[in-house]
Parts: C-alpha cells; sequence; structure tokens
C-alpha cells in the first residue's frame, strides 16, 4: 500500500522522520552511502562494523568484534534500513538508495509502513484494512470483538473502491461505493458478465 | 463474474463464451446480488453455523426477484 493525499500529511511524515527506528536507519543509510563491503554472510565486515556503530553511538560489546551479528541494536537498524528500502545488500557490497533523499510525504510513510510492516510480521504490502484494526487492538483496553473491529474498517474507509483493467480493451474502469450506492461508475456502461452459467459446471474452465 | 467496459467490450473478449448472451447483469443488480442479507453478517462469530447456510437460497430467490431465473444463473447441469 502505498499511502495518498489527504491522508499522507506533512505532520504525519514528521512524525515518521522522528520515529527512532527509522531516524536510526536513514542514518546508518547515510553512513553506508554509496558503498560497503559485506561478509560472505550478508553483513557489515567487523572493521566496518565498529565504523557504523561509532557513527550511530552503539556501544559496542566487550572484546574483539568477530560480526557484525553479534551487535544486535546494529542489526536492528540494518534491518529497518532494508525494510523501509534505504539499502540494498547485494552480492558482496551494500549501497544506500535514493529513497533517502526522497522526502516527500507520500513516500517517507510508505517508507515507514514497509519498515513496520517487517517489523511487525505483516505483508509486505498490507491493506488500509490490516493497519486500521492493528490500530484498534493496540488502542484497546482489553479485547475486541470483530463487530468492533467491523464498525472501526467501516467507518475508516468512507468508500470502497475498485481499478482494474477491462479484460478486453486493458482500458481502466473505476468503481466507487459507500453504503450500497454506487458514488463512481467510470465508464457509465460498465456490466458484470457471467461467463459460464452457475452450477456444476463452475470451474471448468478453472480461471472462471 | 466478470467485468467489462461495456456489453460490447464483453463480446469482444478473446475468452468470450459464445453460450452466455444472458450472463450479463447491470451493475446495481450486481451490487445486490453480493449484498444479500447473510453478505452482512460475514464478520460474526456464528457466520459459518447461522448464516452461510442461509446463502444459496438467498441467491436463488433475488435472482429470481431481478428475473434470471433461467438454468444459466440458477444451476446448470454438469458439463461431462
Amino acid at each position: 500500500m502505498i499511502p495518498q493525499p489527504p491522508a499522507a500529511t506533512p505532520e504525519l511524515a514528521e512524525a515518521a522522520l522522528n520515529c527512532v527506528a527509522l531516524s536510526r536507519a536513514r542514518k546508518l543509510a547515510e553512513w553506508i552511502g554509496a558503498s560497503r563491503q559485506l561478509t560472505s554472510s550478508g553483513v557489515l565486515k567487523p572493521a566496518l562494523a565498529m565504523e557504523a556503530c561509532s557513527a550511530l553511538g552503539i556501544e559496542l560489546p566487550p572484546g574483539r568484534l568477530r560480526t557484525a551479528l553479534d551487535v544486535d541494536e546494529l542489526m536492528r537498524d540494518w534491518e529497518v534500513a532494508c525494510s523501509a528500502g534505504y539499502i540494498i545488500p547485494a552480492g558482496s557490497r551494500v549501497h544506500a538508495t535514493g529513497r533517502l533523499a526522497d522526502a516527500t510525504p507520500q513516500n517517507v510513510l510508505r517508507d515507514w509502513l514497509r519498515a513496520a510492516s517487517t517489523e511487525l510480521g505483516l505483508p509486505a504490502e498490507p491493506c488500509p484494512g490490516c493497519l486500521t484494526v492493528l490500530h484498534e487492538l493496540n488502542e484497546a483496553d482489553g479485547p475486541l470483538g470483530l463487530a468492533h473491529l467491523a464498525e472501526a474498517l467501516r467507518s475508516a474507509e468512507p468508500a470502497e473502491d475498485g481499478d482494474a483493467p477491462c479484460l478486453d480493451c486493458g482500458d481502466p474502469m473505476v468503481l466507487e461505493m459507500r453504503d450500497g450506492q454506487f458514488l463512481t461508475v467510470d465508464p457509465p456502461g460498465i456490466v458484470g458478465h457471467l461467463n459460464y452459467g452457475f452450477g456444476p459446471s463452475r470451474g471448468r474452465p478453472p480461471f472462471l | 463474474m466478470n467485468l467489462f467496459r461495456s456489453e460490447e467490450h464483453a463480446r469482444r473478449w478473446a475468452l468470450f463464451n459464445s453460450q452466455s448472451e444472458e450472463g450479463f447483469i447491470s451493475l446495481p443488480d450486481l451490487a445486490g446480488f453480493f449484498a444479500t442479507e447473510s453478505r452482512h453478517h460475514m464478520l460474526e462469530p456464528d457466520y459459518l453455523s447461522a448464516w452461510f447456510p442461509r446463502r444459496g437460497g438467498e441467491r436463488r430467490a433475488y435472482l429470481e426477484r431481478i428475473g434470471k431465473s433461467t438454468p444459466f444463473w440458477l444451476g446448470t447441469p454438469s458439463p461431462s
């Protein structure tokens, strides 16, 4: 999901940028810059990891650092930077991406959302419904019923809309509904069509 | 069920079944088809036990109400 205006406000983007996890991930990506060398495990070489820790203010574990994997704090920042799309490890090198410089509210919130989704174990592109349910559960003092969650979903999404290409020509069709009423039908002539009748023949061919 | 920009687009579709001329349904009718009573209870804990069993009957009644009471809509024989 890519947050769209008006939801992607500058205020929300600023809050995302001030979020500790994202802020640290950006700092790590800035430090990585054009290219840094990786070990065969796909993490920073120990000497580089020490430099990165210094740049991020991370206290190193006592003794000789054998691998970056031993520094939990650094690896958390690394994961967030990867999830947000700020860095891309590829083979023996890692580099920062152009997303760091892309500070439009929409893109900042997209980066934050991707990082948060990974942290929560959600799919890469969580739908607005998933996020609404998580928000409701987080705000609640106790268990919530499905009816409450359904109402929250209904309130959070002012209208159901669909944007899909026509199977014949590939041109877009847009439908927007609220409370059973069509708000947008574009083009106005959109029709439904059942290519094979209901009954035992359904599913033959399998795409229907 | 598929959506097309118009009936003409559906008929031009490469996979259009020539025996499905009666398969067109207007958007308001289609919306109603997917909004029968049981559909409003899909998030309730007893949906599978209390509401899902009613769905078949609701669909049939709705289709008959909008004039789609042919075997194509109400049930076709096995293609074998």
